[in-house]
Protein backbone atom coordinates (compact mmCIF):
# COMPACT_ATOMS: atom_id res chain seq x y z
CA UNK A 1 0.00 0.00 0.00
CA UNK A 2 1.50 3.67 -1.24
CA UNK A 3 2.43 5.65 2.29
CA UNK A 4 1.54 9.32 1.99
CA UNK A 5 4.09 11.40 4.36
CA UNK A 6 2.76 15.48 5.60
CA UNK A 7 5.38 17.16 7.39
CA UNK A 8 4.60 20.60 9.11
CA UNK A 9 5.86 23.61 11.68
CA UNK A 10 3.10 22.31 13.94
CA UNK A 11 0.38 19.53 14.76
CA UNK A 12 -2.62 19.73 16.85
CA UNK A 13 -2.36 17.23 20.13
CA UNK A 14 -4.46 16.95 23.17
CA UNK A 15 -2.10 19.25 24.69
CA UNK A 16 -2.39 22.13 21.69
CA UNK A 17 -5.81 21.54 19.98
CA UNK A 18 -5.63 24.74 17.76
CA UNK A 19 -2.74 24.29 16.55
CA UNK A 20 -3.15 24.17 12.38
CA UNK A 21 -6.09 22.61 13.74
CA UNK A 22 -7.23 22.38 9.83
CA UNK A 23 -4.15 19.82 8.98
CA UNK A 24 -5.95 17.52 11.11
CA UNK A 25 -9.65 17.91 9.77
CA UNK A 26 -7.38 17.06 6.35
CA UNK A 27 -5.34 13.75 7.64
CA UNK A 28 -8.56 12.35 8.62
CA UNK A 29 -10.34 13.27 5.83
CA UNK A 30 -7.16 11.56 4.04
CA UNK A 31 -7.42 8.55 6.13
CA UNK A 32 -10.89 8.03 5.64
CA UNK A 33 -10.83 8.07 1.36
CA UNK A 34 -8.36 5.49 2.40
CA UNK A 35 -5.03 6.83 1.99
CA UNK A 36 -2.22 5.62 4.81
CA UNK A 37 -0.64 8.98 6.03
CA UNK A 38 2.20 9.42 8.64
CA UNK A 39 2.54 13.19 10.05
CA UNK A 40 6.00 14.43 10.71
CA UNK A 41 6.32 17.90 12.71
CA UNK A 42 9.72 19.79 12.20
CA UNK A 43 11.25 21.32 15.48
CA UNK A 44 14.73 21.53 17.09
CA UNK A 45 13.20 20.08 20.47
CA UNK A 46 13.36 16.63 21.51
CA UNK A 47 9.55 15.64 21.78
CA UNK A 48 7.88 12.07 22.11
CA UNK A 49 6.02 10.96 19.50
CA UNK A 50 2.27 11.88 20.20
CA UNK A 51 -1.15 10.49 19.14
CA UNK A 52 -4.27 12.48 18.80
CA UNK A 53 -7.88 11.32 16.96
CA UNK A 54 -6.07 8.31 15.69
CA UNK A 55 -3.07 10.48 13.93
CA UNK A 56 0.78 9.07 15.01
CA UNK A 57 3.23 12.15 15.42
CA UNK A 58 6.28 12.14 15.35
CA UNK A 59 8.41 14.96 16.02
CA UNK A 60 12.25 15.29 14.40
CA UNK A 61 14.48 18.38 13.13
CA UNK A 62 15.79 18.49 9.54
CA UNK A 63 18.41 15.87 10.01
CA UNK A 64 16.36 13.12 11.37
CA UNK A 65 13.68 13.80 8.64
CA UNK A 66 16.33 12.86 6.02
CA UNK A 67 17.56 9.40 8.02
CA UNK A 68 13.72 8.88 7.91
CA UNK A 69 13.33 9.70 4.52
CA UNK A 70 16.18 7.46 3.61
CA UNK A 71 14.40 4.42 5.63
CA UNK A 72 10.65 5.09 4.95
CA UNK A 73 9.64 5.14 1.22
CA UNK A 74 6.66 7.71 0.60
CA UNK A 75 4.75 8.00 -2.53
CA UNK A 76 4.28 11.46 -1.91
CA UNK A 77 5.20 14.08 0.65
CA UNK A 78 3.03 16.83 1.46
CA UNK A 79 4.59 20.12 2.91
CA UNK A 80 2.98 22.72 5.19
CA UNK A 81 4.41 26.08 5.88
CA UNK A 82 7.71 24.76 3.89
CA UNK A 83 11.15 26.40 4.47
CA UNK A 84 14.89 25.41 3.43
CA UNK A 85 14.88 23.23 6.88
CA UNK A 86 11.86 21.24 6.52
CA UNK A 87 13.14 20.64 2.67
CA UNK A 88 16.58 19.34 3.80
CA UNK A 89 15.52 15.45 4.48
CA UNK A 90 14.14 16.20 0.25
CA UNK A 91 17.23 17.29 -0.90
CA UNK A 92 19.08 14.46 1.56
CA UNK A 93 18.10 11.97 -0.87
CA UNK A 94 19.53 11.15 -4.35
CA UNK A 95 17.33 12.11 -7.07
CA UNK A 96 16.08 8.52 -7.53
CA UNK A 97 15.01 8.04 -4.22
CA UNK A 98 13.06 11.14 -3.96
CA UNK A 99 9.30 10.94 -3.28
CA UNK A 100 6.77 13.07 -4.89
CA UNK A 101 6.63 16.58 -3.30
CA UNK A 102 3.19 18.63 -2.90
CA UNK A 103 3.95 21.87 -1.06
CA UNK A 104 0.94 23.90 -0.06
CA UNK A 105 1.72 27.88 0.08
CA UNK A 106 -0.85 29.30 3.08
CA UNK A 107 0.07 32.61 3.77
CA UNK A 108 2.97 34.85 5.54
CA UNK A 109 5.97 32.33 3.94
CA UNK A 110 4.87 32.98 0.58
CA UNK A 111 5.08 36.80 0.63
CA UNK A 112 6.68 39.48 0.70
CA UNK A 113 7.87 41.04 4.21
CA UNK A 114 5.81 44.37 3.66
CA UNK A 115 2.38 43.19 3.14
CA UNK A 116 1.72 43.34 6.47
CA UNK A 117 3.44 46.68 7.10
CA UNK A 118 0.78 47.89 9.31
CA UNK A 119 1.98 44.96 11.72
CA UNK A 120 5.51 46.87 12.48
CA UNK A 121 3.99 50.39 12.45
CA UNK A 122 3.77 50.77 16.45
CA UNK A 123 7.02 51.80 16.78
CA UNK A 124 10.43 52.86 15.46
CA UNK A 125 11.89 49.57 16.78
CA UNK A 126 9.18 46.95 15.23
CA UNK A 127 10.52 48.72 12.04
CA UNK A 128 14.11 48.45 12.33
CA UNK A 129 13.26 45.09 13.81
CA UNK A 130 11.46 44.26 10.58
CA UNK A 131 14.22 45.66 8.22
CA UNK A 132 16.68 43.63 10.06
CA UNK A 133 14.70 40.58 9.31
CA UNK A 134 14.15 41.28 5.97
CA UNK A 135 17.55 40.32 4.89
CA UNK A 136 18.33 36.97 7.25
CA UNK A 137 15.06 35.96 6.95
CA UNK A 138 12.20 37.19 4.36
CA UNK A 139 14.94 37.06 1.31
CA UNK A 140 16.84 33.82 1.96
CA UNK A 141 12.79 32.30 2.24
CA UNK A 142 11.97 34.03 -0.80
CA UNK A 143 15.25 32.46 -2.58
CA UNK A 144 14.67 29.38 -1.52
CA UNK A 145 10.96 29.00 -2.62
CA UNK A 146 12.12 30.47 -6.33
CA UNK A 147 14.54 27.42 -6.51
CA UNK A 148 11.92 25.62 -5.16
CA UNK A 149 9.94 26.57 -8.39
CA UNK A 150 12.03 26.47 -10.98
CA UNK A 151 14.13 23.26 -10.14
CA UNK A 152 13.61 20.44 -12.75
CA UNK A 153 15.17 17.98 -10.62
CA UNK A 154 12.21 17.46 -8.51
CA UNK A 155 8.42 15.58 -9.32
CA UNK A 156 6.79 18.94 -7.20
CA UNK A 157 3.46 20.55 -6.99
CA UNK A 158 2.12 23.79 -5.78
CA UNK A 159 -1.04 24.38 -4.35
CA UNK A 160 -2.34 27.86 -3.24
CA UNK A 161 -4.95 28.35 -0.74
CA UNK A 162 -6.95 30.92 -3.48
CA UNK A 163 -6.32 31.81 -7.21
CA UNK A 164 -5.81 35.97 -5.89
CA UNK A 165 -3.58 35.07 -2.76
CA UNK A 166 -1.39 33.14 -5.87
CA UNK A 167 -1.72 36.11 -7.86
CA UNK A 168 -1.42 39.43 -5.66
CA UNK A 169 0.69 38.12 -2.96
CA UNK A 170 2.60 35.03 -4.01
CA UNK A 171 3.56 35.47 -7.51
CA UNK A 172 5.25 38.93 -7.63
CA UNK A 173 7.01 38.15 -4.27
CA UNK A 174 8.70 35.15 -5.87
CA UNK A 175 8.68 36.29 -8.94
CA UNK A 176 7.90 33.12 -10.94
CA UNK A 177 5.07 30.77 -11.11
CA UNK A 178 6.20 26.81 -10.92
CA UNK A 179 5.49 24.92 -13.79
CA UNK A 180 2.56 22.32 -11.37
CA UNK A 181 0.15 24.43 -9.67
CA UNK A 182 -3.66 23.63 -8.14
CA UNK A 183 -5.94 26.09 -6.70
CA UNK A 184 -7.55 24.39 -3.27
CA UNK A 185 -9.09 26.01 -0.64
CA UNK A 186 -9.05 25.59 3.35
CA UNK A 187 -12.10 23.76 3.92
CA UNK A 188 -14.98 25.21 5.27
CA UNK A 189 -16.73 22.66 7.37
CA UNK A 190 -20.15 22.41 6.81
CA UNK A 191 -20.83 19.81 9.80
CA UNK A 192 -19.43 22.11 11.88
CA UNK A 193 -20.68 25.28 10.41
CA UNK A 194 -24.23 23.92 9.58
CA UNK A 195 -26.26 26.65 7.62
CA UNK A 196 -28.95 27.66 9.71
CA UNK A 197 -32.02 29.84 8.40
CA UNK A 198 -32.04 33.39 9.01
CA UNK A 199 -34.68 35.71 9.41
CA UNK A 200 -35.34 39.71 9.43
CA UNK A 201 -34.63 40.32 12.50
CA UNK A 202 -31.36 38.41 12.25
CA UNK A 203 -29.87 40.96 10.38
CA UNK A 204 -30.00 43.49 13.88
CA UNK A 205 -27.47 40.56 15.36
CA UNK A 206 -23.89 41.35 14.42
CA UNK A 207 -21.11 39.70 15.15
CA UNK A 208 -17.54 39.54 15.15
CA UNK A 209 -14.93 36.80 15.91
CA UNK A 210 -10.80 37.48 15.81
CA UNK A 211 -7.87 37.76 16.72
CA UNK A 212 -6.85 40.80 18.53
CA UNK A 213 -3.11 40.40 18.04
CA UNK A 214 -2.33 42.39 14.98
CA UNK A 215 -3.87 45.08 12.69
CA UNK A 216 -4.49 43.11 9.74
CA UNK A 217 -7.38 41.91 11.49
CA UNK A 218 -8.72 45.60 11.04
CA UNK A 219 -10.86 45.36 14.60
CA UNK A 220 -10.02 48.99 14.88
CA UNK A 221 -12.41 49.15 11.85
CA UNK A 222 -14.78 46.99 13.44
CA UNK A 223 -15.14 50.11 16.17
CA UNK A 224 -14.97 52.83 13.59
CA UNK A 225 -17.50 51.01 11.88
CA UNK A 226 -19.85 51.27 15.25
CA UNK A 227 -18.95 54.28 15.83
CA UNK A 228 -20.22 55.69 12.58
CA UNK A 229 -23.50 53.74 12.67
CA UNK A 230 -24.43 54.89 16.37
CA UNK A 231 -25.27 58.14 14.76
CA UNK A 232 -28.15 56.23 12.88
CA UNK A 233 -31.75 56.17 13.84
CA UNK A 234 -31.49 52.61 14.17
CA UNK A 235 -28.57 52.18 16.01
CA UNK A 236 -30.41 50.96 19.42
CA UNK A 237 -32.18 48.18 17.01
CA UNK A 238 -28.60 46.75 16.58
CA UNK A 239 -27.03 44.28 18.87
CA UNK A 240 -23.24 43.88 18.50
CA UNK A 241 -21.49 41.07 20.08
CA UNK A 242 -17.51 41.39 19.59
CA UNK A 243 -15.25 38.43 20.55
CA UNK A 244 -12.00 37.83 20.34
CA UNK A 245 -8.47 38.50 22.36
CA UNK A 246 -4.96 39.80 22.23
CA UNK A 247 -2.81 42.62 22.92
CA UNK A 248 -5.11 45.42 20.93
CA UNK A 249 -8.65 43.97 22.24
CA UNK A 250 -8.90 46.41 25.54
CA UNK A 251 -6.96 49.24 23.45
CA UNK A 252 -9.63 49.25 20.24
CA UNK A 253 -12.60 48.25 22.39
CA UNK A 254 -12.55 50.87 25.32
CA UNK A 255 -14.46 53.49 23.07
CA UNK A 256 -17.31 50.85 22.49
CA UNK A 257 -18.39 50.50 26.35
CA UNK A 258 -20.36 53.47 25.95
CA UNK A 259 -23.17 51.82 24.02
CA UNK A 260 -25.16 49.31 25.68
CA UNK A 261 -25.87 47.61 22.54
CA UNK A 262 -22.61 46.74 22.44
CA UNK A 263 -20.98 43.26 24.08
CA UNK A 264 -17.54 42.73 24.97
CA UNK A 265 -16.67 39.26 25.33
CA UNK A 266 -12.97 39.24 25.59
CA UNK A 267 -11.37 36.01 25.65
CA UNK A 268 -10.24 33.17 23.19
CA UNK A 269 -13.37 31.70 21.34
CA UNK A 270 -12.98 27.95 21.27
CA UNK A 271 -13.47 26.45 18.05
CA UNK A 272 -16.80 24.22 18.65
CA UNK A 273 -18.02 27.91 20.87
CA UNK A 274 -18.18 29.42 17.32
CA UNK A 275 -21.14 27.39 15.26
CA UNK A 276 -23.43 28.73 18.70
CA UNK A 277 -22.40 32.22 18.54
CA UNK A 278 -22.91 31.52 14.38
CA UNK A 279 -26.66 31.03 14.95
CA UNK A 280 -27.65 33.78 17.36
CA UNK A 281 -26.15 36.33 14.67
CA UNK A 282 -27.24 37.29 10.96
CA UNK A 283 -24.18 39.36 10.18
CA UNK A 284 -20.51 38.64 10.21
CA UNK A 285 -18.22 41.72 10.50
CA UNK A 286 -15.25 40.97 9.47
CA UNK A 287 -13.14 43.47 8.09
CA UNK A 288 -10.20 42.61 6.80
CA UNK A 289 -6.70 44.01 5.54
CA UNK A 290 -4.80 41.23 4.92
CA UNK A 291 -6.01 37.39 3.98
CA UNK A 292 -5.36 34.85 1.60
CA UNK A 293 -8.82 33.17 1.66
CA UNK A 294 -10.64 34.08 4.86
CA UNK A 295 -11.46 31.09 6.37
CA UNK A 296 -13.19 32.92 9.52
CA UNK A 297 -15.59 34.67 7.07
CA UNK A 298 -16.00 31.50 5.11
CA UNK A 299 -16.98 29.57 8.28
CA UNK A 300 -19.67 32.22 8.75
CA UNK A 301 -20.97 31.72 5.35
CA UNK A 302 -21.46 28.63 5.65
CA UNK A 303 -23.44 29.18 9.03
CA UNK A 304 -25.59 31.61 7.38
CA UNK A 305 -24.07 34.93 8.43
CA UNK A 306 -24.03 37.67 5.96
CA UNK A 307 -20.09 38.35 5.35
CA UNK A 308 -19.12 42.43 6.02
CA UNK A 309 -15.92 42.67 5.15
CA UNK A 310 -13.33 43.94 2.57
CA UNK A 311 -12.49 43.43 -1.08
CA UNK A 312 -8.47 42.56 -0.20
CA UNK A 313 -6.58 39.89 -0.98
CA UNK A 314 -8.19 36.37 -1.72
CA UNK A 315 -11.72 37.55 -0.01
CA UNK A 316 -13.42 38.71 -3.43
CA UNK A 317 -13.00 34.90 -4.51
CA UNK A 318 -15.42 33.73 -1.80
CA UNK A 319 -17.51 36.60 -1.61
CA UNK A 320 -19.61 38.59 -4.32
CA UNK A 321 -20.55 41.80 -3.21
CA UNK A 322 -24.28 41.93 -2.82
CA UNK A 323 -24.72 38.33 -3.71
CA UNK A 324 -23.04 36.47 -0.89
CA UNK A 325 -22.04 39.45 0.59
CA UNK A 326 -20.78 42.84 1.21
CA UNK A 327 -17.23 44.29 -0.03
CA UNK A 328 -16.24 47.21 0.54
CA UNK A 329 -12.69 48.90 0.05
CA UNK A 330 -10.01 48.79 1.74
CA UNK A 331 -9.92 50.88 5.03
CA UNK A 332 -13.04 52.34 3.89
CA UNK A 333 -15.14 52.41 6.87
CA UNK A 334 -18.24 54.83 5.67
CA UNK A 335 -18.58 52.09 2.74
CA UNK A 336 -18.53 49.32 5.29
CA UNK A 337 -21.23 51.70 7.24
CA UNK A 338 -23.14 51.65 3.91
CA UNK A 339 -22.81 48.31 3.60
CA UNK A 340 -24.68 47.40 6.99
CA UNK A 341 -27.14 50.19 6.21
CA UNK A 342 -28.07 48.58 3.22
CA UNK A 343 -29.01 44.90 4.77
CA UNK A 344 -30.81 46.95 7.55
CA UNK A 345 -33.14 48.56 4.98
CA UNK A 346 -33.84 45.33 2.88
CA UNK A 347 -33.83 42.47 4.83
CA UNK A 348 -35.27 40.09 1.81
CA UNK A 349 -32.00 40.79 0.35
CA UNK A 350 -30.51 39.60 3.70
CA UNK A 351 -32.31 36.48 3.78
CA UNK A 352 -31.70 35.94 -0.14
CA UNK A 353 -27.64 36.33 0.63
CA UNK A 354 -27.71 34.40 3.76
CA UNK A 355 -28.43 31.66 1.94
CA UNK A 356 -26.25 32.26 -1.23
CA UNK A 357 -23.12 32.69 1.30
CA UNK A 358 -24.00 29.05 2.89
CA UNK A 359 -24.12 27.06 -0.49
CA UNK A 360 -21.64 29.39 -2.43
CA UNK A 361 -18.37 28.56 0.34
CA UNK A 362 -19.96 25.04 0.26
CA UNK A 363 -19.79 24.62 -3.23
CA UNK A 364 -16.02 26.46 -3.17
CA UNK A 365 -14.68 25.16 -0.13
CA UNK A 366 -16.84 22.38 1.44
CA UNK A 367 -15.12 19.42 2.55
CA UNK A 368 -15.92 17.05 0.12
CA UNK A 369 -14.77 19.63 -2.97
CA UNK A 370 -11.43 20.13 -0.99
CA UNK A 371 -10.57 16.78 -0.32
CA UNK A 372 -11.57 15.44 -3.92
CA UNK A 373 -8.90 17.99 -5.39
CA UNK A 374 -6.32 17.33 -3.18
CA UNK A 375 -6.28 13.85 -3.09
CA UNK A 376 -6.26 14.17 -6.93
CA UNK A 377 -3.38 16.24 -6.41
CA UNK A 378 -1.49 13.76 -3.95
CA UNK A 379 -2.01 10.64 -5.18
CA UNK A 380 -2.37 11.18 -9.68
CA UNK A 381 -0.92 13.22 -12.18
CA UNK A 382 3.01 12.37 -11.42
CA UNK A 383 5.38 11.96 -14.17
CA UNK B 1 5.41 27.93 -17.23
CA UNK B 2 2.63 30.69 -16.90
CA UNK B 3 4.53 34.40 -16.44
CA UNK B 4 3.28 36.65 -13.21
CA UNK B 5 0.68 39.19 -14.05
CA UNK B 6 3.34 42.09 -12.81
CA UNK B 7 0.37 44.10 -13.77
CA UNK B 8 -2.05 43.17 -11.37
CA UNK B 9 0.02 42.64 -8.87
CA UNK B 10 1.14 46.18 -8.86
CA UNK B 11 -2.50 47.59 -9.15
CA UNK B 12 -2.78 45.64 -5.78
CA UNK B 13 0.20 46.83 -4.09
CA UNK B 14 -0.52 50.37 -5.31
CA UNK B 15 -3.92 50.13 -3.17
CA UNK B 16 -1.14 49.56 -0.38
CA UNK B 17 1.20 52.46 -0.86
CA UNK B 18 -0.81 55.33 0.19
CA UNK B 19 -1.74 53.39 3.09
CA UNK B 20 1.82 52.60 4.08
CA UNK B 21 2.60 56.38 3.66
CA UNK B 22 0.01 57.82 6.09
CA UNK B 23 0.50 55.33 8.73
CA UNK B 24 4.62 55.55 8.28
CA UNK B 25 3.60 59.66 8.96
CA UNK B 26 1.42 59.27 11.72
CA UNK B 27 4.87 56.89 13.02
CA UNK B 28 6.98 59.57 12.93
CA UNK B 29 5.13 62.50 13.92
CA UNK B 30 4.15 60.13 17.07
CA UNK B 31 7.86 59.00 17.56
CA UNK B 32 9.71 60.10 20.39
CA UNK B 33 12.48 61.72 19.11
CA UNK B 34 16.02 60.40 19.74
CA UNK B 35 17.99 61.27 22.87
CA UNK B 36 20.62 63.51 21.87
CA UNK B 37 22.68 66.68 23.85
CA UNK B 38 22.40 69.58 21.00
CA UNK B 39 24.49 72.15 22.93
CA UNK B 40 25.56 73.64 26.29
CA UNK B 41 25.06 77.22 27.04
CA UNK B 42 27.39 79.31 29.58
CA UNK B 43 26.51 82.45 30.55
CA UNK B 44 29.40 84.43 32.68
CA UNK B 45 27.75 86.50 35.53
CA UNK B 46 27.90 87.05 38.94
CA UNK B 47 26.88 83.24 38.89
CA UNK B 48 27.39 80.79 36.24
CA UNK B 49 24.45 79.92 34.42
CA UNK B 50 24.67 76.82 32.18
CA UNK B 51 21.24 75.93 30.07
CA UNK B 52 21.71 72.34 28.73
CA UNK B 53 19.52 71.97 24.92
CA UNK B 54 18.81 68.44 24.43
CA UNK B 55 16.55 66.82 22.35
CA UNK B 56 14.66 63.68 23.56
CA UNK B 57 11.12 62.69 25.44
CA UNK B 58 10.23 63.55 28.65
CA UNK B 59 13.84 64.81 30.25
CA UNK B 60 15.42 65.20 32.93
CA UNK B 61 19.06 67.24 33.69
CA UNK B 62 21.97 67.18 35.68
CA UNK B 63 25.18 68.82 35.90
CA UNK B 64 28.80 67.93 37.29
CA UNK B 65 30.99 70.76 37.91
CA UNK B 66 34.64 69.93 38.63
CA UNK B 67 37.07 72.62 39.55
CA UNK B 68 39.91 71.74 37.67
CA UNK B 69 42.48 72.85 40.43
CA UNK B 70 40.57 70.53 42.93
CA UNK B 71 39.91 73.86 45.39
CA UNK B 72 36.69 73.19 45.34
CA UNK B 73 34.60 69.39 45.61
CA UNK B 74 33.10 68.51 42.51
CA UNK B 75 28.82 69.95 42.28
CA UNK B 76 26.83 66.94 41.31
CA UNK B 77 23.25 68.55 40.99
CA UNK B 78 21.40 65.60 40.92
CA UNK B 79 18.59 65.20 38.07
CA UNK B 80 15.87 67.54 37.78
CA UNK B 81 13.09 69.05 35.32
CA UNK B 82 15.00 72.48 34.43
CA UNK B 83 17.59 72.57 31.88
CA UNK B 84 19.28 75.83 33.61
CA UNK B 85 21.47 75.92 36.21
CA UNK B 86 22.70 78.61 38.62
CA UNK B 87 26.11 78.26 40.33
CA UNK B 88 26.91 80.74 42.82
CA UNK B 89 30.91 79.79 42.61
CA UNK B 90 34.25 81.72 42.81
CA UNK B 91 36.41 82.35 39.70
CA UNK B 92 37.97 79.35 38.31
CA UNK B 93 38.78 76.65 35.74
CA UNK B 94 35.81 74.37 35.61
CA UNK B 95 35.27 71.40 33.63
CA UNK B 96 30.91 71.31 33.05
CA UNK B 97 29.95 67.50 32.92
CA UNK B 98 26.22 68.33 31.48
CA UNK B 99 23.78 65.06 31.42
CA UNK B 100 20.30 64.93 29.80
CA UNK B 101 18.33 61.59 30.45
CA UNK B 102 14.88 60.35 29.57
CA UNK B 103 12.66 59.38 32.28
CA UNK B 104 10.68 56.54 30.84
CA UNK B 105 13.70 54.67 29.43
CA UNK B 106 16.56 56.05 31.49
CA UNK B 107 18.76 56.27 28.45
CA UNK B 108 21.38 59.09 29.14
CA UNK B 109 23.55 61.20 26.52
CA UNK B 110 25.94 63.66 28.08
CA UNK B 111 28.92 66.37 26.81
CA UNK B 112 31.73 68.17 28.75
CA UNK B 113 32.71 71.50 28.47
CA UNK B 114 35.91 74.01 29.83
CA UNK B 115 35.21 77.38 31.53
CA UNK B 116 37.29 79.77 32.45
CA UNK B 117 35.66 81.59 34.51
CA UNK B 118 35.73 85.29 35.84
CA UNK B 119 32.84 86.34 38.88
CA UNK B 120 31.56 88.90 37.65
CA UNK B 121 30.61 91.60 40.20
CA UNK B 122 28.03 94.36 40.58
CA UNK B 123 30.91 97.04 40.59
CA UNK B 124 32.53 96.10 37.74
Amino acid sequence: MEKYLLISNAYPTLDNLYSNSFLHRRVKAYQDKGLKVDVVVLTTRVIKDKFYDGVHIKYMDEYQIASYLKQNAYQTVMMHFVNPKMFHGIDALSKEERPNIVVWLHGFEAEAWHRRYYNFLENISQLDSALERKDSVFEPQREFLKELMTRDDLNIKFVYVSKRFKELYVDPYVGVVPEKFTIIHNIIDGELFTYQKKDRHDRLKICSIRPFTARNYANDITADVIKQLSKKRYFKKLEFNIYGDGKLFNVITNSLQQFDNVHLHKGFVQQDEIPKIHAEHGIFLGPSRHDSQGVSLGEAMSSGLVPVTNAIGGIPEFIEHKKTGMLAKRDDVKEMVDNIDYLYKNPKQFKKMSKNASVSIQEQAGLETVINKEIEVIVNGWS
Amino acid sequence: MAGVDWEKAYHDLEAHIENIMRETSELVNNASPKLRLNKIFIEKENTLNVIIDATGDKMEYAIDLIDRKGKIETIKTGYGKSNTFNFDIPSGRYTIRAYAKEEKTNARVYDNKSVNYKKVTGDE
